[in-house]
């Protein structure tokens, strides 16, 4: 008898506990910032110890298959989507192929971009092969390439020299090639290491911080940055934290859609093992605001509602090579 | 005097209304595990870490309701036996529970929610193990001989795995015409009627044929029954370690949308291993009569993992029907394993009935039962730590339908979790396995014993039929030779 009111006992203060860590696990929301923010400056010893590994490199080299959409036939005047709740199909992405490729050994560097562009039509709308708008119509690829060797800049388009010089001399906007235009490579070659040095700074982003985390499997080291960022009415940007239009954080985490124009998703995450750089990974998203007017079946009036959807989308996964017997780095 | 242990005594009728029973308790079960999350947070707007807490906190309860309701069945002796009656009684309730859990109460306030939602779901547990246990206890009583047994386990539970996809069909059909709120409670009212119809039909139609003891056991023999009968434990011990390979079933939706970017797979992942899972029930009884329990146990297990390792060493970077074709392969050893516990319950109870001559079967299946809800609660809570470790990042909640980009180390995460993850973890299983000694002479020493004892007892019942005993009821451990005696 003795044993069956213990365990009894036992298990309503079991059941207890449980209700109250339940009560208990709602901190404040200063409270939660400010475990991000520690948390967060934990994460950037770690990540910047990354970047000095890949900075102190001499020879490596990687290439990217750069995923972008943007969804074409988004009305940013109205704040509309296509009516793609009806018919799915009515969503048009806008996606392009780009591969960047970079080598760089000692003080020489090697971008090589290609960009192979999709068809439009008179409304400036991507074209499909078929009728679920699946799969773009490609047009013919386009090849960049920028070699810097002993200060000389070079570039080159579909294998013929269009500039070479020094780097500052080289305008891309004088160029009405949009694979030119893609990225400032007269700047900064290395697209990988400059989205890297962005994040090094954690007080510059720190507000936008969201989530940071890090981890340790099979003696690699991934850390991991997710910012958010408000887009305001004047596409102004605002760490979600310092924006007076978001409230909560996590699961309870919202915006009003109605006062805003969306927010920007980021995240960076960078696996390191030893002396090296294995992959960083770069994914980005913008979810815009958009109202729909919505009919209430019970009253018959129609009301309209806001809310949020991904309209651009970006991610790009970068694997280094640091040069084997096999696989070794060249520069054309 | 023909041969108790090979002479038939089920008839097709059996077989079928007892399937149609086992249908009835999995669709209910089919329709709680994948839908009432859903309800509960998309539809009555509650907290998941609410709903979290409830369905651990209904863990604990059944922890100690599901020993206490075997000790129950244990105790009971009716001129129906000592399961059906508690079939007979509970399919009704257990059917208007079914049509509650799902009722959209909306206007309700959100501590009446909650108070609702307990109430509830504590009453779905504990009404579902008055009618669960005696549903999974029946076929070692139905008959005495082992084939028939072990045919009306396997066809029952293939019928029963029908009726676990059967919310999933309804659901495909209502979400057409119908929006959440109105789906889910159609799905309750529509399975809450049917079930208890199904399973009365089940009760009726099934006879218990093999009677109780007379001993009496105490409310807390459940407990003690577990570490009494080791053979048993070791059974336990060892079946709640394969929850590892539910892993398997619940990371197809994270496969399929973050893998794969395409939620809709999800029927071409689950249906190719649920069919898969049904032929492995199917062949469960050709490869008893080749193996033992305990072999087949092993084999299915190691069967399971390699071809897991398989699905890990061609990885997800082919085309989604190469990975869901191999899955079929891998999960062929499943439907296997789902019947294997049951046979070797049975063993078990053989087991003790040959050493005690006690005959367990409500705390047996009660354990198994309440083995089965900690298997779900561990699995979950596994798969939540990994997803957490795998850094999977969740959805925010204010935009529509956000499918938020997942890293290739949460894919690659993701990826594990569904193959090689539970494929090393699964054959910690077969650990116990190693001190498992109802396998191969023994058991067939014990089943020998067993039928000598029932032939003996039967031609005892004969005599004493034939000197119009009234003492029919009261021997150690009988046979029912006339199956209409034990008839309601």
């Amino acid at each position: 008898m003795r044993r069956s009111i213990s365990f009894v006992l036992t298990l309503l203060l079991l059941i207890g506990s449980l209700l109250l860590s339940a009560c208990n696990a709602n901190l404040s929301e200063a409270e939660l910032i400010s475990n991000i923010h520690e948390e967060a400056n934990k994460t950037s010893i770690k990540y910047n110890e990354a970047l000095d590994l890949l900075t102190a490199s001499e020879e490596y080299e990687y290439t990217v298959d750069i995923y972008n959409e943007t969804l074409a036939n988004f009305d940013y005047t109205n704040k509309e989507m296509p009516n793609y709740k009806d018919n799915p199909e009515d969503k048009k992405w806008y996606k392009p192929k780009i591969t960047y490729y970079y080598a760089k050994i000692s003080g020489s560097e090697y971008v090589k971009i290609s960009f192979t562009d999709v068809q439009k039509d008179e409304s400036n709308m991507p074209m499909f092969e078929d009728e679920k708008n699946k799969n773009p119509i490609f047009i013919q690829e386009s090849i960049a390439e920028y070699s810097k060797t002993d200060g000389i800049f070079t570039v080159k388009v579909d294998g013929i020299i269009e500039f070479s010089g020094a780097s500052d001399d080289f305008d891309p906007s004088s160029y009405d090639k949009r694979v030119l235009q893609l990225f400032d490579v007269h700047i900064n070659p290395n697209l990988i290491l400059s989205i890297m040095k962005k994040y090094s700074d954690l007080s510059s982003f720190l507000d936008s911080v969201f989530s940071t985390q890090n981890r340790t499997l099979f003696a690699q080291k991934i850390s991991l940055y997710k910012t958010i960022d408000i887009i305001g009415n004047n596409n102004d940007y605002v760490p979600f934290s310092l924006s007076e239009n978001a409230e909560g954080l996590e699961e309870d985490f919202s915006v009003d859609w109605q006062l805003i124009n969306g927010i920007l998703i980021n995240n960076i995450c960078v696996t390191a093992k030893r002396d090296k750089v294995l992959q960083v990974e770069y994914n980005s998203e913008i979810i815009h605001s958009y109202q729909r007017s919505i009919n209430q079946i019970w009253n018959n009036e129609n009301v309209v509602s806001w809310f949020g959807d991904r309209v651009e989308a970006s991610k790009m996964v970068v694997e280094f090579n640091y040069g084997t017997n096999k696989n070794p780095v060249n520069i054309p | 005097m023909e041969n108790v242990a090979e002479k038939k005594y089920l008839k097709k009728k059996d077989y079928i209304t007892f399937s149609m029973a086992r249908f009835a308790a999995s669709a209910v079960s089919g329709l709680a595990q994948g839908y009432l999350l859903i309800f509960y947070t998309a539809v009555l707007g509650v907290k998941p870490v609410s709903v979290g807490i409830m369905f651990l906190i209904s863990k604990i309860f059944d922890g100690v309701d599901d020993p206490i309701m075997g000790s129950f069945i244990d105790k009971t002796r009716t001129r129906w036996g000592k399961l059906r009656p508690y079939l007979i009684f509970g399919a009704i309730p257990f059917g208007i529970i079914t049509i509650l859990l799902f009722l959209p109460i909306n206007s309700f306030g959100s501590e009446l929610k909650l108070v609702y939602m307990y109430v509830t779901y504590l009453l779905y547990g504990f009404v579902g193990s008055i009618v669960g246990v005696p549903l999974d206890g029946l076929p070692a009583v139905a008959s005495p001989n082992n084939d028939e047994r072990t045919k009306l386990i396997s066809i029952s539970r293939v019928v029963g795995s029908i009726g676990e996809q059967s919310a999933l069909v309804l659901y495909s059909l209502f979400a057409i015409f119908m929006n959440m709120k109105y789906s889910y409670m159609t799905m309750g009212i529509i399975i809450g009627l049917i079930a208890p119809v199904f399973m009365l039909m089940g009760a009726f139609s099934i006879k218990e044929r093999i009677k109780p003891t007379l001993d009496t056991t105490k409310l807390l023999d459940g407990f003690k029954y577990l570490f009494q009968n080791k053979q048993f434990g070791i059974m336990i011990i060892s079946n709640l370690l394969t929850f590892f390979r539910n892993l398997v079933s619940a990371s197809i939706i994270y496969v399929v949308s973050y893998i794969y970017g395409n939620g809709s797979l999800n029927i071409a992942f689950a249906l190719p291993g649920a069919v898969a899972a049904m032929l492995g029930m199917l062949f469960a009884p050709k490869l008893k009569k080749k193996m033992d329990a305990k072999q087949l146990f092993i084999f299915s297990t190691i069967f399971h993992s390699l071809a897991l390792l398989l699905v890990f060493i061609v990885g997800y970077k082919v085309p989604w029907i190469v990975t869901s074709a191999l899955m079929f392969l891998a999960m062929l050893p499943v439907g296997i394993l789902n019947v294997v516990p049951h046979l070797m319950a049975m063993d078990t109870l053989d087991y003790w009935e040959d050493k005690t001559g006690r005959r367990q079967e409500g705390v047996t299946f009660s354990i198994i039962s309440l083995r089965g809800k900690v298997s779900s609660a561990l699995k979950d809570f596994v798969l939540a730590s990994f997803l957490t470790y795998f850094m999977f990042s969740t959805p925010l909640t204010t935009i529509n339908d956000h499918s938020p980009w997942q890293l290739e180390f949460t894919q690659s995460g993701i990826f594990m979790l569904f193959t090689i993850i539970p494929a090393v973890l699964n054959l910690a299983s077969i650990i116990p396995m190693f001190f498992y000694k109802l396998s191969g002479n023994r058991m067939l020493d014990i089943q020998k014993r067993l039928q000598t004892k029932r032939e003996s007892d039967s031609e005892n019942l004969l005599e004493k039929l034939e000197e119009n005993s009234p003492e029919v009821f009261g021997s150690s451990q009988e046979i029912c030779v006339d199956s209409e005696s034990s008839d309601l």
